[in-house]
């Protein structure tokens, strides 16, 4: 609320400038049409991204020890929350249809866990999906997101600014009892570490309207190639690039589309 | 001729014991005699033409503000020299300048090639590499350290580059605080300037001079800003600042004039 | 008769002051001094960069160490630096005015000590340019020690005790002031505190820098107008302080303290004081120049509303704070939480800082 407000006087406050600024903004706007590959048909396609999370198939039952890492430390899920961003369309003629810009998810807030909106997308074959997991360097920029719950998930600016791409917590029974996990990704300083998932997957557009399903299997976050014991996991790996670079890789196989 | 000799022998010994007592005991805070660089650079803060008063609020911008500057602070990388046949020469120099504390000099002493010279290029900011180096890399006395200029965010963050900051009149009649603080790769500036009243450098020629950096024309040339209507803080920190940041960017084509 | 014995006299005089002598030149008296290893540099953090007219070693550091805590430096020997600078308190003074010998008050806190080696200048005010004027002024300070640098030199000289340890760190009889302040600012030099939970954390090493902390972080560095506590403009560096003199807005007019105008004589530094290090804050209460805040709560509320804005010479880096920072309860404690991070326990336990007499 009280951001909501300060947002508020910001924008009202600099209304002018912004205006001074629109007729760049109008151009630029044209540019971003121009750049969709759905020239060829009018009519925009209404779409459905649905993100699912699960556990080892099953939808998640929340702060719940009935989880294991790889170590085989008992472990629940409290809160996933991220940035999906560029989500696009491969077609057959690997040319690519942009379908979202970034994407915030909580897997606890069902508003959140559809994404809809309206596009040109060119009819015919498509052989996959592909999206980046987090923001990239044209997204991830301090005071992109003035409002909550984005603004939650800021990264300080001495670390290099912007957002996380990735706050997943929750708890967990280690050699010396319950203790916290946090897994927090992102950028650090100048080493970006968000990634790009491409997804093999059949689909024919026809002017028909289209529903995906983006699934986030969790368990695989601590599987491979680098197995994760929570209980020697450093309780902040905000600044700890090993452990980025370790969920970064986990991160390769943890989506699926169906 | 013994004798000659001799007296010679004693002023050879005396010119080596007060040289040996110059080095042992330097004299406390007198200045080592000033070393003239091949090329001075003095910058001036002007404003319509005037040297320009800090903590003054007297200043009248086009856009309708009364200005009392407080501080310009600006960081300089990647200077070039131009002959007059279009040739350029690359130094590498780094400066800090605090123009309200008289830090305003940039000093040159490398070996520069003969030739007349009629042009100066910088950057306003560093290039990504050392801007986001380690920033405690730096002697106590460089011009990167940031005990020395304070335009460093901490760790990693970058360097500031350019700070004009200080008070102005609002619609209230009270003071309040405008600050402008460019940063980020975005806002890297390159400044080409020149002058009719060329300068020889090179094979041991001396050349000074100044440069005049127009608060005026900052906050004026070629769009004219007004602190009241359009803002007084831009820190470039948000896509929303740098539409403010976008204009004085463009004003900085202009703010610099080598005389 | 008479002038025989004072010839003999003389004779057992000279014997004993050769003997004395001699006893200077035995095995107590070697100049070998050790030169002193300053701890692995880490990226990010400062280079060392002693002063070259004074290469810290072993002898001068524990020398140093043992002027810090020995009250001979006070006109009736009793007060010593560290009375005023505690360890436990990063050698600040807990007390809000710190008082003298002479039991009279002085009008500011005493300023905590450590990286030092970086400091461009000294006091609230900056009215000593080099650590070596800084550790005379206390000394000569009615208000502090009493007395004077010609009488704490005596008595040093007459100190067996210290003229071996001068002897011994400097190669020199005679103990100058120069060689004593040689000495404090090799020993203080040696007061590094860069490990912090803070430090650990953004070394990627274990902490227990918390998710409290973490928000605390983002606030700190954050333009008020984003929502931001705007702490870093001038608390955003490796030293968490620019050491800058400026008005932070702590009071409408400036008139019993003026502050660094007191250095310089400019109206327009009045006002100004030096931005402190955020290291170790926790343990420096009372707060500003005049400790006049008592925690670092109200340190945090006088900053989200107390500022006042139109303080002449209030510093343009205050920015949108003057107009009131919108902090929750939550944010505040977040921010705190954060500070707290910046205590290095292992520098305010560190033996090597304490008293040597003990």
């Amino acid at each position: 609320m009280l951001s909501m407000k300060t947002h508020y006087i910001y924008i009202k406050s600099y209304f002018i400038a912004a205006l001074m600024f629109l007729s760049i903004s109008f151009s630029s706007c044209k540019k971003d049409d121009s750049k969709t590959n759905g020239g060829n048909n009018d009519e925009k396609i209404e779409y459905k991204i649905h993100f699912k999370h699960l556990f080892a198939g099953n939808p998640i039952v929340y702060d719940t020890m009935i989880y294991e890492d790889a170590a085989g430390n008992k472990m629940d899920v409290q809160k996933i929350r991220y940035f999906l961003s560029k989500i696009s369309l491969v077609a057959e003629d690997n040319s690519i249809t942009e379908i979202s810009d970034a994407v915030y998810i909580d897997s606890r807030e069902p508003e959140t866990l559809t994404f809809s909106s309206k596009k040109n997308i060119a009819n015919g074959k498509y052989k996959g999906v592909q999206f980046i997991f987090g923001l990239d360097e044209s997204m991830n920029i301090s005071g992109r997101f003035m409002n909550f719950p984005e603004v939650a998930m800021e990264w300080p600016e001495p670390m290099g600014g912007g957002y996380h791409y990735m706050q997943f917590e929750g708890s967990f029974t280690g050699k010396s009892g319950l203790k916290n996990y946090a897994i927090h990704l992102g950028r650090i300083n100048q080493t970006e570490n968000y990634f790009k998932v491409e997804i093999p997957y059949s689909l024919t557009i026809n002017k028909t309207p289209l529903e995906i399903n983006i699934n986030m299997n969790v368990e695989k976050w601590f599987d491979s190639p680098n197995p994760i014991d929570l209980d020697t996991m450093p309780s902040m790996i905000m600044m700890n690039q090993d452990y980025q670079t370790k969920f970064k890789q986990n991160g390769a196989h943890v989506f699926t589309i169906d | 001729m013994k004798l000659i000799r001799i007296s010679f022998f004693i002023t050879l010994i005396a010119f080596i014991i007060s040289g040996c007592d110059k080095e042992k005991e330097p004299k406390k805070n007198e200045p080592l005699p000033e070393k003239t660089p091949a090329l001075r650079l003095t910058f001036n803060p002007k404003f319509n033409g005037r040297d320009l008063e800090f903590n003054k609020m007297k200043y009248i911008t086009t856009g309708g503000d009364t200005l009392n500057v407080q501080r310009v602070q600006m960081i300089l990388s990647n200077f070039e020299l131009i002959k007059t046949n279009g040739e350029t020469v690359k130094l590498d120099t780094f400066a800090y300048l605090n123009l309200a504390e008289n830090r305003n000099q940039v000093n040159i002493d490398q070996e520069i090639p003969e030739g007349e010279y009629k042009g100066i290029r910088f950057m306003v900011g560093l290039d990504s590499a050392i801007n986001h180096g380690d920033p405690m890399r730096w002697g106590k006395n460089h011009p990167l350290n940031p005990i020395v200029n304070n335009m460093h965010w901490g760790w990693q963050g970058g360097y500031i580059f350019w700070v004009c900051e200080g008070y102005f009149m609002n619609n209230g009649n009270s003071n309040e605080i405008f600050s402008f603080h460019m940063a980020t790769l975005k806002y890297l500036k390159n400044i080409e300037i020149q002058t009719s009243n060329t300068f020889s450098l090179g094979n041991n020629k001396k050349a000074a001079r100044d440069i005049d950096v127009n608060i005026d024309k900052y906050f004026s040339i070629p769009a004219t800003y007004s602190l009241k209507l359009n803002g007084a803080v831009s820190h470039s920190s948000s896509p929303d600042e740098d539409l403010r940041m976008d204009v004085l960017y463009g004003n900085m084509d202009n703010t610099f004039e080598l005389k | 008769m008479v002038g025989k014995s004072n010839t003999i006299g003389f004779i057992v005089l000279l014997f004993i002051s050769i003997y004395g002598c001699q006893r200077d030149n035995s095995a107590d008296y070697v100049f070998a001094p050790t030169p002193y290893q300053f701890p692995e540099r880490k990226n990010g953090y400062p280079i060392y960069e002693p002063n070259t007219d004074n290469p810290l070693t072993e002898e001068g550091i524990a020398l140093g160490r043992y002027l810090f805590y020995d009250p001979i430096l006070s006109g009736d020997s009793t007060q010593r630096c560290a009375d005023c600078h505690k360890q436990e308190n990063a050698f600040a003074d807990p007390k809000r005015f710190s008082i003298g010998i002479s039991g009279a008050q002085g009008r500011r806190n005493g300023m905590a000590l450590f990286n030092l080696m970086w400091h461009p200048e000294f006091f609230w005010d900056g009215r000593a340019s080099t650590l070596r004027e800084q550790v005379v002024v206390p000394i000569e300070d009615p208000k502090e020690m009493n007395s004077s640098m010609s009488e704490v030199l005596k008595k040093l000289n007459r100190s067996t005790f210290y003229r071996r340890l001068f002897y011994n760190a400097f190669g020199k009889h005679i103990i100058t002031q120069d060689l004593y302040a040689k000495a404090m600012e090799q020993f203080l030099f040696t007061l590094i505190s860069f490990n912090s939970e803070y430090d650990k954390f953004f070394r990627g090493e274990p902490t227990s820098f918390s998710e409290a902390a973490f928000r605390g972080l983002t606030l700190f560095n954050k333009e008020p107008q984003l929502g931001g506590a705007d702490c870093f403009h001038c608390h955003g560096n490796i030293h968490l302080g620019s050491f800058k003199m400026v008005n932070n807005g702590l009071d409408e007019t400036h008139n019993s303290d003026l502050g660094y105008a007191e250095t310089t004589g400019k109206d327009y530094d009045q006002g100004k004081f030096k931005v402190v290090s955020l290291r170790n804050i926790a343990l420096t209460a009372p707060y500003m120049h005049d400790g006049r805040f008592a925690t670092l709560e109200e340190v945090i509320d006088f900053y989200a509303q107390g500022v006042h804005a139109n303080s002449p010479n209030i510093d343009p880096q205050m920015d949108q704070i003057p107009k009131g920072l919108n902090l929750t309860t939550q944010q505040k404690s977040d921010l705190i939480e954060f500070l707290k991070s910046f205590t290095d326990s292992e520098f305010v336990n560190n033996p090597n800082f304490s008293n040597p007499f003990d």
